[in-house]
Formats: structure tokens, C-alpha cells, sequence
């Protein structure tokens, strides 16, 4: 049986912007295992958050999705789907806004309980007591008081919570994560990500996590990509991607994280800004931004490539970095 | 290595404070205002349905002998051209122009709220039959399109209130197509459909609610409009057919006179505005209520 949960190849999105076509998406190929977590990071405008969403099929209208996106849930080897197939059925996603992501017309109880009666087809009564059995589980105290609340009496924390509860109650096998602490302050992030890891562990499932913020892929992520325009320009394992970084871009992140500079005065910023999906550069695309880059870059054409086990890189020259002068 | 009790700060994040919390009851909540509109129309209501007990005398009963009498102990608003009983004339109108005001008002926000959100959830040709639809009646002279269904099906309130309909739910589609298309593209809407509840579950459970809210705040305006549009056109002899009391025929019947019985027609219609004040107020309040 094969270990796999999730393929994606090829992926790209194509939009229609003023009417002309762009792709801020191109050539993602990213696989996840069963029980695996694995981190997308990058700036921001970099659309992780396009290709989470492209992976469970909420993208605006008219946007053409490309490559082939399989996914196991039940099956030895992952299959092709529709992302109707999965809503409900192996896939779950947290998004970044507590705030704006629970029905502000539904008591949280009867939210978190819509996919119980609908999926397991519990009664009103087993899916409310399901409902505080979720709850319980991500750490929400007094839940049977709390199942009665509206979203605007909790606090960002337990909203947060009770959207993990939400996610959790179509028993999914992945869970995709968009920046899910982003909007919440330091310590109730920590405690966020611990109960994700948590759950995790105790339900032996897969997550996705996007974020910009390396510190908190670094916790809870076993795996990480980096992307860049659009693509993703590395990938390897979180401990020797970070020790090791094999594209420029991936040492810039590092380089500009407090925990990654070698002392705390030395934190470094990327110049400039990723390009927009409507004029990505010739070549490689993070050349213009590069301070390894030679003339070949420009012309480089796009390919991920195996650097050792579990190890990819795109970048043409990985020999050249780290010896960059200061 | 990695340590990422020293990495946190790399953007600035914000608590998402939670919204205060109004825990005083709803008759605190609401705009002073609201009640006082409130007590007005429940009084309204309250004299149409016990019209028969309150009225003095029929309303219908014409009595040659005591035409256009003054007010009296007898007559509290003195007797029309036929010699009814014109106090009890305005009680009994209550009977016809409140349930025409209201579902004059009501028919068109079940049919505009029913379009306007297939229009705005499901879009596409649906949305384009739906809408242009709209564009069509909108183009069309309200007054005139209303003139011609009443000709069309004969006079009386069915009329009035297809006519009604048919005009005035373009306004509610509207309003309901925009919010829909705003709540459509909220996260609680995308979790949603993650989770895999079908359209109409989350039209029902988890846009609708969400997006009716304007709606509300439009309706007693609109009953205020379906109440000043019946009397105008009772007073242009398109509404509701003699004998029955009618406000707006009232006070046609009422103007040849108003120079010497000037409460003929003028009463009816302070009866009308205060209604109107009423009902305003109402939606007034609930609006400086939703759009803190």
C-alpha cells in the first residue's frame, strides 16, 4: 500500500485579468504522505493561497485549472478527482480569518455540526452532542455552554478553535491550513499549532500548511516548499532545507528571520518584490532579485530537480550559494 | 537551528478582539424610535380588527336626510355627501388599506428576495434572465404599467397587489442579488462548501440569513409606498370600487367639499401620514440599529 495521499503534478491556474490571460500559478508539483505535514512558504503575492485553493476547487469563476491533482482517500494509490468529490470526504481547509470564517447567523454548536447530520446523517441531537465532542477535543472548556454562543462572543482564539472543530467533523484525512495563526497574537498562535499537533498525531491525519512565517512551518512541518511566482523553487526536509538552503530564494527567507541570522543584528531583507503574475521575468524568475545570478539564469528554463533524497531544487547554479560576500 | 521562541515577531499579527457584546435586552437595543412606530402601527392594526366594535355606525348606511352634517356628539367627523357615517368610514378603511399596505409590500419581498438570490447565487443565465427581466419593468412608467393591469383584471385589491408585485419586487432582487453576491464570497461560505453541504443548504442556511438584512430596513419604506400608492390611485378611481371605505377614495369623495366640510378630505389623509410617520420610524430605527 502505497503511502501517498496526495499528488499534485503541473499544477497551474490560469485567470482572466482585464481581460487578457495570466498564470500565477505554474508547473506545482508537490506530494504529501499519510500522516505527513508539509509546509508552503514564500512571500506574500508569491499565491500560496491560490494553490491550496485550487487543490479543493474553490477558485473564482473562469479560472482553468491545469495538471493533474490526485488524491487517496481510501484507495491504495491516489486517483484523479473533482474537488465536489473531496468537499466533505478526505479534504478539510482552516483559513486565515477567524473573523470572517464562521456564519455569524449560526450558533457555533449547530455550525460544527452541519457535517455530522449531513455527512454521517446523526439526528439534530447526536450531531449536537458530536458537535461538543469536537469541541471538547480542540481544547474548548465548558463546551456544552459554549455550543449555545454566537462567533461574536468568543474570543479569536476559541473562534480559531471552534473552526478546527468545524474542519475536523467531516473526519478528514487532510487538512489544508492557510495561514491559520496569522491573525492571532503570539502566544494563542503557539497554542493553536500545538493543538494541530496534536490532533495530527492523534488522528493520524495530513496537513497542508501555508505561511508566510518560516518559525511556525518549522514547528509543526515535517516537509517544506518554497514558492516564489509561482512556483515552487525548493523543497527537502524541514531540518536540512533550513540547515542547507539550495535556492537563493529559500536563503534570502532564511536570512531574513530573526532564529536563521547568525547574530540578531544581521537580519537582511529581499530586495524588491515578487513579480506580478502578468510580467514574470524571462528565465528564472527570482534572477532580477538574485544576487547569485548569472547571464544563464535569465534564459534558464523552469525545472525542479532532485539534489539528493527528498531534495529539490530549481535553481541552475546551488553550487554558488553560500558563498555570497556579505 | 531552528528556535522559534525568538522568530515570532516577523509580522506584526493583532488579536481579533471580540466585538462587545450588547447583553441588554432587545427593548433597550433598539432606537426609541422603533417603538414609538411600533406602538403606532399595533394601533392601527388594533382598530382594524375591532372595527365593528368601535365603529358607531355602518359604514355603508347612506341616509339622505343628514347629508354632509357637521361633526356632532352624534357624528364624531360629521356624514359624507350620501350621509355615512364618516368616522366610521375611517375606522373600517383600516380594514382594507393595512393588509393592502402590508402585503402590497410583502408579495413584492418574497418574489424579489426568491429571484434576486437564485440570480445572485447561481449567476450565470440565471442571473441574466433574472435581471434583464428586471431592467425590463424598470424601464417601464410604474404609474402606467399599474393603470394597465388594472385594466386588464378589473378593479379591486387582487389587482392592486399583482400589480404591485409584479413592479416592485425588481427593487428587492436587487437588494438581495448584491448582499448574495458579497456573502457568496466569505470564508464561512467557502468552508461550506469544503465541508460539502449541498446549494441549497448553503443557500438557505448559510447565505440568506446573512444577506436579508437590507431587505428589511427597505420594507417599511416600501409599506409606506404601497399604502400611498393604493390611496392615490382609490383617489384616481383605479383602487379599490365604491362603496367600500378607502382612505384615498375618501378623500376624493371629500375634496368638491373642501371648502366648506374641509375635514372631508383632510382627516383621511392625516390618517394616512401618521400611518406613514409610524411605519418610517420603524424602518429608520432598524436601519441606525444595523449600519453602526
Amino acid at each position: 500500500m502505497s503511502n501517498r495521499i496526495l499528488e499534485v503534478s503541473d499544477l497551474s491556474v490560469t485567470l482572466q485579468r482585464a481581460g487578457k490571460p495570466i498564470t500565477p500559478v505554474e508547473g506545482v508539483s508537490l506530494t504529501v504522505d499519510r500522516g505527513e505535514a508539509l509546509g508552503i512558504a514564500g512571500e506574500s503575492g508569491c499565491d500560496k493561497t491560490l494553490t491550496l485553493k485550487s487543490i479543493i476547487g474553490l477558485l473564482p469563476p473562469g479560472a482553468v485549472v491545469g495538471g493533474d491533482l490526485r488524491f487517496a482517500l481510501d484507495r491504495d494509490e491516489p486517483v484523479a478527482y473533482e474537488p465536489a468529490e473531496v468537499h466533505g470526504h478526505g479534504i478539510s481547509m482552516i483559513s486565515q480569518e477567524p473573523m470572517t470564517a464562521l456564519n455569524p447567523t449560526m450558533r457555533v454548536g449547530d455550525l460544527i455540526a452541519e457535517g455530522p447530520m449531513v455527512h454521517a446523517g446523526l439526528d439534530r441531537s447526536a450531531a449536537r452532542e458530536r458537535a461538543v465532542e469536537l469541541m471538547r477535543m480542540v481544547g474548548i472548556p465548558t463546551p456544552e455552554r459554549r455550543a449555545r454562543m454566537w462567533p461574536h462572543q468568543l474570543s479569536g482564539g476559541l473562534r480559531q478553535r471552534v473552526m478546527i472543530a468545524t474542519a475536523l467533523s467531516t473526519e478528514p484525512k487532510l487538512i489544508l491550513c492557510d495561514e491559520p495563526t496569522t491573525a492571532l497574537d503570539v502566544s494563542i498562535q503557539d497554542q493553536i499549532l500545538g493543538l494541530l499537533q496534536d490532533i495530527r498525531t492523534r488522528l493520524d491525519m495530513s496537513i497542508i500548511f501555508v505561511s508566510h512565517d518560516l518559525a511556525v512551518l518549522g514547528e509543526l512541518c515535517d516537509r517544506i516548499a518554497i514558492m516564489y511566482a509561482g512556483q515552487v523553487v525548493e523543497a527537502g526536509p524541514v531540518d536540512e532545507l533550513f540547515a542547507d538552503p539550495r535556492h537563493p530564494y529559500a536563503e534570502a527567507l532564511m536570512h531574513s528571520v530573526p532564529s536563521f541570522a547568525e547574530t540578531s543584528e544581521e537580519l537582511e531583507g529581499i530586495e524588491g518584490r515578487p513579480p506580478d503574475p502578468g510580467s514574470f521575468p524571462e528565465g528564472c524568475r527570482f534572477a532580477p532579485r538574485c544576487d547569485y545570478a548569472r547571464d544563464d539564469c535569465r534564459i534558464a528554463s523552469f525545472e525542479l530537480v532532485s539534489i539528493g533524497p527528498g531534495r529539490e531544487t530549481a535553481c541552475i547554479h546551488p553550487e554558488l550559494i553560500g558563498g555570497r560576500q556579505r | 537551528m531552528i528556535d522559534p521562541e525568538h522568530a515570532y515577531d516577523l509580522e506584526p499579527t493583532a488579536e481579533a478582539d471580540r466585538g462587545p457584546v450588547d447583553e441588554r435586552p432587545l427593548w433597550q437595543r433598539l432606537p426609541k424610535k422603533v417603538w414609538v412606530g411600533v406602538g403606532i402601527v399595533i394601533a392601527y392594526v388594533l382598530i382594524a380588527l375591532l372595527a365593528p366594535v368601535l365603529a358607531p355606525h355602518d359604514p355603508l348606511a347612506i341616509n339622505p336626510a343628514n347629508q354632509l352634517a357637521s361633526p356632532s356628539g352624534e357624528h364624531l367627523l360629521g356624514t359624507d355627501q350620501l350621509g355615512r357615517d364618516v368616522f366610521s368610514r375611517l375606522i373600517h378603511a383600516a380594514r382594507v388599506d393595512l393588509p393592502i399596505g402590508f402585503l402590497g409590500a410583502a408579495f413584492p419581498m418574497i418574489a424579489g428576495t426568491i429571484l434576486g438570490a437564485l440570480a445572485g447565487f447561481f449567476g450565470r443565465w440565471t442571473d441574466t434572465v433574472i435581471m434583464r427581466t428586471a431592467d425590463v419593468v424598470q424601464a417601464f412608467p410604474a404609474y402606467i404599467l399599474v393603470i394597465v393591469l388594472v385594466f386588464a383584471m378589473g378593479q379591486g385589491a387582487r389587482s392592486i397587489l399583482v400589480a404591485f408585485t409584479v413592479l416592485a419586487w425588481v427593487v428587492y432582487a436587487r437588494i438581495v442579488r448584491g448582499e448574495v453576491l458579497r456573502v457568496r464570497g466569505l470564508d464561512y461560505v467557502y468552508a461550506a462548501r469544503v465541508a460539502g453541504l449541498g446549494r441549497l443548504r448553503i443557500l438557505r442556511v448559510h447565505v440568506m440569513p446573512n444577506a436579508i438584512s437590507q431587505t428589511l430596513i427597505y420594507l417599511p419604506n416600501d409599506i409606506v409606498f404601497a399604502t400611498l400608492a393604493l390611496a392615490s390611485f382609490s383617489f384616481l378611481g383605479l383602487g379599490i370600487p365604491p362603496p367600500t371605505p378607502e382612505w384615498g377614495a375618501m378623500i376624493a369623495e371629500g375634496q368638491p367639499f373642501i371648502r366648506t366640510n374641509w375635514w372631508l378630505a383632510t382627516v383621511p389623509g392625516l390618517v394616512i401620514v401618521v400611518f406613514g410617520l409610524g411605519v418610517s420610524l420603524i424602518g429608520e430605527g432598524l436601519e441606525e440599529r444595523l449600519h453602526r
